[in-house]
């Protein structure tokens, strides 16, 4: 394995220091603080391209931390797979920030954005630095991070929903953590290693010797990812969190912050179990009963909700389910689906977030029942909720239909009609509770009534480029499924 | 994976690799999203782009013509949407796309005078044309994956035709049409994926033999995908309402064109895709006869409902939308004989796709003579209609010249379509001597009949009679209206008086391309549509209408209303959603409910631990106090001692007096300590108890709350409530959660050991 630049771990670290700069700055320039960590997601962005371009050159590379060669440091792993979730964590949460420049003068105190933009940085570099990470226990702490400055952007909006909810959310993800924590230890107690590729052996070996703890390691991490990543059903914690906090902190969670623990669950699944553990126990049949049930509930669930913002958050129970049955399928095909309805699903439940965000900043309105007719008022907010929601079915021309064929086409490979049909009648669910708010929103005969502020340019163009994202997405995934297809034939 | 042409196709004709059908689909779709936005005044303009879009496509289907008489055209852009886009057109394609493109002109070149008095025509022009594009890639994609992103881009983008009202009846029979559109592309994705698992490739090719034990799953899947959109019963509830509601033109092509685009895929999965590659053996055989009865038996019960339908409706439109549905009867039928004769099948294909055609034409002429009646009356029943003969003799001739084309009276072109299906199913009769062939042919009969009926029906309530007084004026058809009208009429006389020409010219070569043979074959090539035989047949069917249509317009059959639970929607559809809407809710509610009960209990359960923890708290308190008291009479007693060994150890004893005492000082202040930090134990305690009490109550109120508001949702009141919403307690029991997390750790773990024991 090749040793890599010092690109990795300047990601990490440019993120961490303008997330100490920026309430500084803030204090003294407030234009200068957003800049500077436009700046820096910039940096992250375009330094994650180069190590695509990298590990396009020569293969899967690794980076040592502080010099110190696993198994005693911390060793950072950059292949395919985990540079496209950079790829997605720092893309997005760029895209996400663009928007947030305007969106959080009219959400928050103006006291507090500079803090925002400081736990936004320590969010970005928490994520960041948890894709490429190859050791359990820096893996845990980057979770608490995560899940600390992830609590914090929705608490920061002074309001009694958002502190309970942050609140809840704290003690659930705490509990989640817990649960990690005590699996680590189980696994570091069998093998005595916490690097990924030093466990995988390790395990292998110690399988038939201490089945007990290793058994009880994978539990706690089902569990463990499960709460974070809100698989059902684990997700209590997720609506009020969700729909309380701030739009862009809506955009951020649900975009990209449950997605990280699916991954994390994934990296966990194939590079730090071996497959002997896999054939033994049905870890995975767990999985996708779990997803198969959360594809379902979710969408029951937001067919329910009056709230629209709460319906997002209810729909991304849903949509998380579905990466969680392409792991649950073990399947290349699936696998595929699965990864990619990572990137789909970001671009598209935040430009959701983002679009419903621009609506109560115009309009004020959060109800359903009262978007009779906005569609004539804020054509592109509610284009872009049109799009969206066309990707949440599964329409042909979105990155919807991509993935949730490639999971259909998996579910066939395995001879499973049963979740064939559950994926296609979640996709009938979602245009039943999507569709009705699109067609209120245009073709509704009645005026809209409200007063309406019009939506800055800045935010428009986010939404603009949101749009873009998701047709790019389902029209030319040719390049990232055959990345795909390299990268998960090696798994099996 | 479509780099291999199928053989069948190679030796057989020629393959020709042109981009044309990609432009053919990708003009209309880019012009209808400029129309959009072209200036709301800009009438003249925006009319020419559509007209000149629409005939642009038709001279590019007419440039396919020569290379599709000899072979077949290919294009193949594989980077698309990664299955890629795939284009082959065969003549068969070819005719769809030349219905399409045509009828299309006209219907734009009749949307001028129409759409004049509508509102909202720049969406209703960047619409008609963009869905041009859609329905022409539908029929000239190669493969099903194309195939279903065209088709599903139809359906979204005729949904905006079909509500271009906005009024309560035009957004009812839309959502409607939406939801079963995308219910009918979501089989139809489900049957490509199960084809695409089980052959590898989702070409339009003969893959009957690797189908496997899913292929009756994959046929049905295939049917109900399709039936949807062509209108088979009992799929056929949309069309009767989405089709009338819509601007006239859209209704033509609605009815004219679209549920076409629903026949033509029926006819590729029915005769290509469940063909077998080589010999047919006999178990298949047997299978497709199967498959045939099938799809023919829906095409006759679809013919024979959808007539009754047409018969009693009293709304001009109405009559010709159930018309539709039974005209979509005989294709299927026609289509269905065609699979089950297997190589003998000619006579059903080549009766089928002339249906086809001449179904578009005079349908598609109906809809606008009804559409003309329509604009300059403002009136659609029968029943305040009459005597427009008079007023619009052209309309009134087209239409009787329309109404012969459809009823089969010779020399139309109604005529050679019927005679054809009727003809297959005669062999079929030849060959498999079956009562249920038997009846269908006599329902056929029946059904030709009562087509004519209906058409009797209608053109007396619009055009003889009395005219009335409201609507007794002066008429002056725009130009363009006459001119469209004029060729509709021009082209079903004329096909009507030369069939053979479109059978030699077009559906025998693909017919034989198909490999048919034998006794239909040879028949199919001199078919004489005016001997005798033929035309008895219809003389019957005359004959039975006049015997129908007389005395029960007499007794006024025809104006009976079915009752409301007759209809299919109330018998099939209503029922079913309404179980499927209550189960939901139920099941909602019941989680709702047992969650909340769960929350109340376990807030209940949490305040007594608090209680109980509070008691405790009392009990170490009460304990400390005690030891307290000891501890100080304790020292009281060491201090006794301590004098009474100073009395007797003065002299030595003063240094240990004063330690003595020290001691005793800082025992009552530990005394004093356990004394305060029992008492704040005890006001926390009290206090968490509170807190708890007050959450509990919170607790209940929310549950209340949910419940309430749950109930009021099934009772159907949903009443504003924003305040209250905004007000309501969103944290749910944390201790639940947490119990919900151990509970799913030890159901989790359950199952690891459970399966990691046996392995």
């Amino acid at each position: 394995m090749e040793s890599a630049g010092h690109q990795p771990v300047l990601i990490i670290v440019t993120l961490l220091i303008s997330a100490f700069l920026s309430p500084l700055l803030y204090r003294w320039r407030k234009f200068l603080s957003g800049m500077v960590l436009l700046a820096a997601l910039t940096g992250a962005f375009v330094t994650a391209l180069t190590l695509l371009g990298q590990v396009a050159r020569s293969g899967e590379l690794s980076y040592y931390l502080g010099n110190w060669p696993p198994p005693w440091g911390i060793e950072l792993v950059i292949d395919p797979l985990r540079v496209y979730m950079l790829l997605v964590v720092t893309g997005v949460s760029l895209w996400i920030f663009v928007y947030a420049l305007r969106d959080l003068e009219h959400e928050l105190h103006h006291d507090v954005i500079g803090w925002y933009y400081s736990l936004y940085a320590l969010l970005v570099a928490s994520m960041s630095a948890m894709t490429l990470t190859n050791d359990l226990f820096n893996l845990f702490v980057l979770m608490e991070i995560c899940a600390i400055s992830a609590c914090a952007i929705i608490t920061i909006k002074d309001k009694r929903e958002c502190l309970e909810a942050g609140f809840k959310y704290l003690i659930m993800s705490a509990m989640g953590t817990g649960c990690f924590l005590l699996g680590v230890a189980m696994i570091y107690m069998v093998t005595g290693y916490l690097n990924f590729s030093f466990i995988q052996t390790g395990l292998a070996a110690a399988l038939s010797e201490y089945p007990l703890n290793i058994f009880t390691a994978a539990a706690l991490f089902i569990v463990a990812f499960g709460t974070k990543a809100a698989l059902f059903p684990l997700h209590v914690w997720l609506p009020d969190a969700h729909a309380s906090a701030p739009s862009p902190s809506s955009a951020m969670l649900s975009g990209l912050v449950i997605k990280i623990y699916a991954f994390a669950l994934f990296m966990i699944f194939y590079r730090v179990f071996p497959r002997s553990l896999l054939d033994a126990i049905p870890l995975n049949e767990i999985i996708l009963w779990l997803g198969a049930m959360g594809v379902m509930f979710g969408s029951i669930y937001a067919m329910l909700q009056t709230d629209l913002k709460k319906m997002l958050a209810y729909s991304s129970i849903g949509q998380i389910a579905f990466i969680f049955m392409g792991i649950g399928l073990d399947q290349p095909l699936a696998l595929t689906g699965g990864l990619y309805h990572i990137m789909v699903h970001a671009f598209t439940k935040s430009m959701l977030f983002m679009s419903a965000g621009a609506i109560i900043y115009s309009t004020g309105v959060r109800r359903i029942s009262d978007l009779a007719g906005i569609g004539r008022v804020l054509p592109i907010p509610l284009l872009a909720f049109t799009i969206g929601s066309a990707s949440m079915i599964g329409l042909p021309g979105t990155g919807g239909l991509i993935s949730k064929w490639y999971l259909a086409l998996g579910a066939l490979e395995t001879g499973r009609i049963f979740f064939l049909l559950v994926i296609l009648a979640s996709s009938l669910l979602n245009a039943i509770y999507y569709m009705p708010i699109v067609i209120n929103a245009f073709m509704s005969g009645d005026e809209f009534k409200e007063k309406v502020k019009t939506v800055p340019p800045s935010m428009q163009a986010t939404l603009v480029v949101g749009i873009l994202l998701v047709v790019i997405s389902g029209i030319f995934s040719r390049q990232i499924i055959v990345l795909f297809e390299q990268a998960l034939t090696s798994l099996y | 994976m479509f780099a291999a042409a199928p053989e069948l196709l190679s030796d057989l004709s020629r393959v020709y690799y042109s981009s044309l059908p990609l432009w053919i689909t990708l003009l209309p779709l880019l012009t209808g999203i400029g129309l959009y936005f072209v200036k709301n005044s800009a009438e003249t303009l925006r009319k020419v782009v559509s007209l000149l879009a629409s005939l642009a496509v038709l001279v590019g289907v007419m440039l396919l013509l020569p290379m599709v008489l000899s072979g077949t055209v290919k294009y193949d852009l594989i980077d698309f949407m990664q299955m890629g886009l795939f284009f082959e057109v065969d003549l068969v394609g070819w005719i769809f796309a030349f219905l399409i493109a045509f009828i299309w002109s006209l219907a734009t070149l009749f949307s001028f005078a129409y759409m004049d008095f509508e509102h909202n025509r720049r969406r209703y022009y960047s619409v008609l044309i963009f869905t041009l594009g859609a329905t022409l890639g539908v029929v000239l994609a190669g493969d099903f994956f194309t195939l279903f992103l065209f088709f599903e881009m139809m359906t979204l983008s005729s949904f905006i035709l079909v509500i271009h009202e906005q009024n309560r009846e035009a957004m009812q029979a839309g959502i409607l049409y939406l939801y079963l559109g995308i219910a009918g592309g979501l089989a139809l994705l489900f049957a490509i994926m199960m084809l695409y698992s089980a052959t590898g490739t989702v070409n339009i090719v003969p893959v009957l033999e690797d189908l496997g034990a899913n292929r009756t799953l994959i046929y049905i899947m295939f049917l109900i995908g399709f039936g949807v959109k062509a209108g088979l019963v009992p799929l056929h509830i949309w069309l009767p309402q989405a089709h009338p509601v819509a601007p006239s033109p859209a209704s033509a092509l609605l009815s004219g064109i679209m549920i076409k685009a629903g026949a033509y895929g029926i006819f590729r999965v029915s005769l290509i895709l469940f063909t077998s590659p080589g010999e047919i053996g006999a178990a298949d055989a047997s299978y497709l006869f199967n498959v045939g009865s099938v799809l023919m038996w829906i095409g006759i019960i679809t013919m024979l409902s959808g007539a009754i339908m047409a018969l009693l409706q009293s709304n001009m439109k109405r009559i010709l939308a159930y018309s539709s549905v039974s005209q979509i009867g005989y294709i299927a039928t026609g289509l269905g004989a065609a699979v089950f004769m297997g190589t003998e099948g000619a006579m059903g294909f080549a009766g089928a796709i002339y249906h086809i055609i001449n179904h578009a034409f005079f349908k598609a002429g109906l809809f606008m003579m009804v559409g003309t009646i329509y604009l300059y009356t403002h009136e659609l029943e029968l029943s305040k209609l009459g005597g427009m003969f008079k007023k619009m003799p052209l309309v009134g001739i087209t239409f009787i010249i329309a109404a012969f084309g459809i009823a089969g009276i010779p020399g139309f072109n109604g005529y050679p379509s019927k005679t054809l299906i009727h003809d297959a199913l005669l062999i079929a009769i030849k060959f498999n001597d079956l009562f249920s062939i038997e009846l269908a042919e006599k329902i056929f009969t029946l059904t030709s009949a009562l087509t004519i009926c209906y058409f009797i029906k209608l053109f007396r309530g619009v055009f003889l009679g009395p005219v009335p007084e409201k609507l007794d004026r002066e008429y002056k058809l725009a130009l363009s209206i006459k001119a469209v009208l004029t060729t509709f009429a021009a082209i079903i006389v004329a096909i009507g008086l030369f069939p053979n020409f479109i059978l030699e010219r077009f559906l025998v070569p693909p017919a034989e391309f198909l490999k048919y043979e034998g006794y239909a074959m040879d028949h199919l090539y001199h078919f004489n549509f005016f001997e005798w035989h033929p035309v008895e047949a219809m003389l019957v069917v005359i004959i039975l209408a006049v015997v129908i249509y007389l005395p029960g317009a007499y007794r006024n059959w025809f104006s009976w209303q079915p009752p409301p639970w007759l209809s299919i929607y109330a018998l099939l559809y209503r029922p079913l959603t309404h179980r499927l809407m209550i189960l939901t809710c139920k099941a909602g509610l019941i989680l709702d409910s047992s969650v909340d009960n769960a929350y109340n209990q376990s807030g209940s359960a949490a305040r007594n631990m608090c209680d109980y923890v509070g008691n405790i708290d009392h009990g170490l308190d009460s304990f400390y106090h005690k030891w307290g008291l000891i501890g100080s009479k304790l020292a009281e007693r060491s201090r006794d001692m301590d004098q009474k060994l100073d009395g007797f150890y003065q002299r030595s004893g003063q240094a240990a007096r004063k330690l003595a005492d020290k001691s005793a000082d800082m025992d009552s202040a530990l005394d004093k300590a356990y004394q305060k930090t029992g008492k704040a134990a005890q006001n926390l305690a009290k206090q968490s108890s509170d807190l708890d009490k007050a959450i509990n109550v919170v607790y209940d109120q929310a549950g209340k709350k949910t419940r309430d508001e749950v109930e009021k949702r099934l009772a159907g009141k949903q009443e504003k409530h924003d305040k209250a919403e905004s007000d309501k307690w969103s944290t749910k029991n944390l201790s639940f959660d947490n119990l919900l997390l151990v509970l799913v750790l030890g159901i989790v773990l359950f199952i690891i050991f459970y399966f990691g024991r046996s392995s």
